[in-house]
């Protein structure tokens, strides 16, 4: 069963604010013209509003649009309340981001009551128990994949089933970049291949998929996976830390570039200690105003732990641009993980194990008083950027 | 919708056939207003205090509130007024 609530930042507004409901409203990650809309309510996107837009063109499209910041410990409290929700009815509940879940009932008493009346009490409870405002969307099917392309199904509110009676008639009505996975990238790979709608690709023999069209075991996963079996029930282990922010105010200028890049190692550092690891690798990240990117990696030789060290690193990297042009998202991260358990500091290394220390004390008086109570100098009076964000994606940390 | 950051006092019920706590009376600036609804209420760790936040309404007016269970003292976060 994989579950969407519908429109979620917006939906917990209107939840929250009743004055709010029935009336068209969208989230902004910032209230200014060039903010991005990152939630518009189902009322608003009947005027044509829609994710990724410019609150400009929101604004163009509905003049009386009301714009509200993004208010994420409000967006986790109700994630971790449809989790427990979720969980009275299996404890496989996979979160897949913020707003949606899986839940499987494989060998659970659930199932033998009837996947769909569960569907239709889940949709009850969650009105009952979290919002009255809450809704979501319902798909059932065998797997991931066609429990997904259920939900989307119809929306708002919506509660489907794919099963191999009616899944010809469903890809029928679908378009490839209508399924899950499937982007313009992979939708003209395809069609290459002669692959023009989901009944092709469902047409398709796993041979050709895996040799001719994906050039990998990938093809051999769709095939099944278009037919129901599943192929993604798969755990990743983490492989990295990271944060990004797009700029209010693009620049090139090194020093304010420094400013933003310490806050984000501050808090990607952050994440990566409270999960006990240290790093080697770092990573930054450029889009420029015209359109292009640019980005670099790096190795340590030694251990990566504190903001600075982090920072230090990134800020090299950084200064490596090959042209000076203004910014408009920048992004760091630190891959090859090790956990802390594994290692020990060199013998001699009294400089770096004072570091560390001092930076596992920060940490534990920034955990009791609050993120940012004590902050490297550099990022003083920056209270307004790189601000505390919903990940759009993986959820895991809410339960580390 | 205005971001106030300032205490407040309250009036709240506590009922317990409920099992609800509820708002009532929020009194900012001289003004008192009466609260009809709960929109959400959501505990919040800030640092090493854990807050209660409360999404409550009036007929016209929408308050954000959060109540210190370390100090007991409550404050009045955002507010949205209809009228303007």
């Amino acid at each position: 069963m994989h579950i969407d609530l519908n429109s979620c930042f917006a939906t917990v507004e209107q939840q929250a604010n009743p004055l709010l409901r029935g009336i068209p409203i969208a989230v902004a990650a910032y209230a200014g013209l060039s903010g991005c809309v990152i939630s518009p309510s189902i009322e608003a996107k009947k005027f044509g509003i829609k994710v990724g837009m410019r609150v400009k063109e929101a604004k163009y499209l509905l003049e009386d649009l009301i714009i509200l910041p993004p208010d994420p410990p409000k967006y986790r409290a109700i994630h971790k309340l449809f989790r427990e929700l979720f969980k009275t009815y299996s404890p496989y509940v996979v979160p897949k981001s913020i707003d949606e879940a899986v839940i499987d009932f494989t060998n659970t008493i659930a199932i033998k009551r009837g996947l769909y009346v569960v569907a239709k009490e889940i949709k009850t409870r969650m009105k009952q128990e979290i919002g009255e405002w809450i809704s979501c969307s319902i798909g059932i099917s065998t797997n991931r994949f066609l429990a997904k392309t259920a939900a989307s199904l119809h929306k708002p509110d919506g509660l489907d089933i794919i099963t191999h009676k009616n899944l010809i008639a469903v890809y029928k009505n679908l378009q490839l970049t209508d399924l899950n996975g499937i982007n313009r990238r992979f939708e003209a790979r395809l069609m290459a291949n002669g692959i023009r709608t989901p009944i092709d690709f469902l047409n398709a023999t796993a041979e050709m998929l895996k040799k001719e069209v994906f050039k990998s075991i990938c093809g051999y996963d769709w095939y099944a996976r278009l037919r129901g079996f599943e192929v993604d029930d798969v755990s990743f282990e983490r492989k990295s830390f990271g944060q990004s922010y797009a700029l209010h105010k693009f620049t090139d200028e090194i020093e304010e570039l420094s400013r933003i890049l310490m806050k984000l190692c501050e808090k990607m550092g952050r994440r990566l200690r409270k999960a006990l690891f240290y790093a080697y690798g770092i990573h930054i990240s450029c889009s420029y105003i015209d359109g292009t990117f640019w980005h670099k990696a790096e190795k340590s030789q030694t251990k990566l732990y504190t903001t600075l060290e982090f920072f230090q690193k990134a800020r090299t990297l950084l200064k490596k641009q090959p042209e000076k042009k203004k910014i408009t998202h920048l992004a760091v991260s630190c891959y090859d993980l090790n956990l802390i358990s594994t290692f020990q500091l060199e013998l001699f290394d009294q400089k770096r194990k004072k570091a560390w220390n001092t930076t596992s004390a920060v940490d534990h008086i920034n955990n009791r008083y609050g993120e940012f109570t004590i902050i490297p100098a550099l990022i003083m009076r920056m209270d307004d950027e790189v601000i505390d964000r919903v990940t759009f994606g993986n959820v895991q940390e809410l339960y580390e | 919708m205005i971001s106030v950051k300032e205490h407040i006092s309250v009036i709240v019920i506590f009922n317990e056939k409920t099992k609800m706590i509820m708002p009532r009376t929020i009194k900012w600036k001289e003004r008192n207003y009466t609260i009809t609804k709960i929109g959400f209420h959501y505990k919040e760790q800030r640092g090493r205090v854990l807050f209660h936040i409360f999404s409550v309404a009036s007929s016209t007016v929408y308050m954000k509130v959060s109540l210190d269970t370390e100090s007991l003292r409550w404050k009045l976060e955002e507010l949205y007024d209809t009228a303007y």
